[in-house]
């Protein structure tokens, strides 16, 4: 349920989808936190796959970010329409960091 | 050999009876012996340990093949193992004797050497049908047990949903300034989703929806503890018990007390309002939960509401009151993430267009069979079973003349 990838030293885990709801919650939070284990400072969490969120998807990503919050911040990238407008309606465009693409997500590490 | 297992040796020859015995009890067995059929069966009937039979093929009155079909016949939960003997120089029908249930043949005289080969054989198979045996009974324990387990809960999960409808409001009720219905439909027997209305103090009325995120028992725990805790002073001013207060300022009390930890989110997106004595300003707070609906009453639909955080993920989060003003006769609809992400066999979510587009043609009915139309729609909508998610409605209409609670 993640894809990883390394690009300019940005761990960018890719969601792949295409629902994350109440059934994947769970275990994507598992794998999840697997894959920042070593406590990253600079990841992407790339929803471009994710057509639909609800809201045991949305906790488990809150919970996820959290984590990573401690280390960095995080940028989230590629949300789908249904998804942006989860995320317009709970106001998590307020307080995650949101980037179009994955590519403007990567840049907004550098420098 | 592990453990002595008994054999049953059947043989008119007193002779080959007491030399195979001999070679049998060498080997380590217990031998029972029988003179021909009817005693060989006497003894099946009286040791229900015997699993192992040898018997002579030819024997007068029943023969080793008769005695193959009638122990078959007898009334044992585990296999009996049967070995016939055969004369070197017979002509038996091999055939018949396994369509009788014979499992094993040796030829006569007895080779001890095969004898003990062929008995291991037999004790092995017999090991495996007991473990089976074993495993089948330990399986129809367990499925008893759960079968036990699972009808508790049912009747746990019943008695919940009990408790759970009774503290929701009348489904309909007159409430001076406005009339309010509403609907509830859980996807398991008890429900993440909770609301209640009911009048304050000075005439004006508060209300809540509220959708605990996930649902079954967790969710469903966790709404009857807030059900409990949104009573009527949740909503007015603690000084004077009857001014209300401003809606954020109650969702922001309830996101200070409930701030999930790190590990797991369990939170809670909301709407709560105070409609006033005038029933003509809706003051509301939304958390996270769907836009509410204004149905004017000559008018289309328009959704209403800037979103805003859900309870208990951010301790900081900020909160707002919006105001919107409503003339006699305006309809208000405040529903859960249900109702919209409630899906089609082909995974087509309802969605706020379809949603409007029904409150629009049932707009000249009453407010209780709107919501009733709402129902029958998502069902047909879902076609057939229950919902993935509680969906939860709540309306009220403003009455054109309301009937004041006036109190000194």
């Amino acid at each position: 349920m993640l894809k990883t990838h390394i690009i300019d030293s940005v761990l960018v885990l890719e969601v792949t989808g295409p629902r994350l709801d109440a059934a994947q919650a769970v275990r994507f939070r598992e794998e999840f936190l697997q894959q920042i284990e070593g406590n990253p400072d600079r990841v992407v969490i790339d929803f471009s796959n994710v057509t639909f969120l609800d809201s045991s998807g949305l906790g488990a990503l809150v919970s996820v970010v959290k984590r990573l919050n401690k280390h960095g911040r995080p940028v989230i990238c590629g949300l789908q329409p249904a998804v942006q407008t989860m995320f317009a309606l709970t106001r998590m465009d307020q307080v995650l960091t949101v980037r179009k693409s994955r590519d403007d997500a990567v840049a907004s590490f550098a420098g | 050999m592990p453990n002595r297992l008994r054999v049953l040796c059947v043989d008119d020859s007193s002779c080959m009876r007491d030399m195979l015995a001999a070679g049998l009890v060498r080997l380590g067995y217990e031998v029972v012996p029988a003179a021909d059929g009817q005693e060989a069966l006497a003894a099946l009937r009286a040791d229900p340990s015997i699993s192992l039979v040898i018997s002579d093929w030819m024997m007068p009155g029943i023969t080793g093949v008769d005695l193959c079909r009638r122990i078959r016949d007898l009334p044992r939960p585990n296999h009996i193992h049967v070995m016939l003997l055969t004369a070197r120089q017979g002509q038996e029908n091999f055939l018949e004797a396994m369509a009788a249930g014979a499992d094993d043949f040796l030829s006569k005289p007895v080779d001890m050497q095969t004898l003990a080969a062929r008995l291991r054989v037999a004790e092995r198979i017999l090991t495996l049908q007991q473990r089976m045996q074993r495993n089948n009974t330990l399986l129809a324990q367990t499925n008893q047990k759960l079968r036990t387990a699972y009808r508790r809960l049912q009747e746990d999960m019943e008695a919940a949903a009990r408790v759970q409808r009774s503290l929701l409001p009348k489904p309909s009720l007159d409430l001076g300034v406005a009339r309010f219905a509403a609907a509830l439909t859980p996807s398991t027997e008890i429900s993440g989703d909770v609301y209640n209305y009911q009048v304050l103090p000075d005439g004006s009325v508060a209300f809540y929806v509220l959708d605990v995120a996930g649902h079954g028992a967790r969710a469903a725990l966790m709404s009857v503890m807030l059900c409990r805790l949104l009573t009527a002073e949740a909503f007015v001013e603690r000084d004077d018990g009857r001014t209300p207060r401003q809606p954020d300022a109650v969702v922001a009390d309830l996101n200070r007390q409930f701030q999930c930890d790190d590990s797991i989110s369990d939170y809670f997106t909301m709407i709560c309002g105070i409609l006033d004595r005038d029933g003509r300003v809706l003051r509301f707070c939304q958390a996270g939960h769907p836009n509410p609906v204004v149905l004017p009453l000559r008018g289309r639909p328009v959704a209403v509401g800037n979103g805003g955080f859900p309870v208990g993920l951010f301790p900081d989060a900020d909160y707002e009151t919006v105001e919107v003003r409503l003339e006699p006769g305006d309809r208000m609809f405040f529903y859960s993430d249900g109702v919209t992400e409630c899906a089609a066999p082909d995974g087509t979510l309802y969605s706020q267009d379809r949603l409007h587009q029904v409150l629009e043609l049932t707009r000249t009915a009453s407010l209780d069979r709107m919501i009733a139309a709402i129902q029958t729609e998502l069902h047909g909508w879902h076609q057939g079973g229950s919902f993935d998610d509680d969906v939860s409605i709540v309306a009220f209409e403003t009455f054109a003349t309301p009937a004041r609670h006036h109190s000194s």
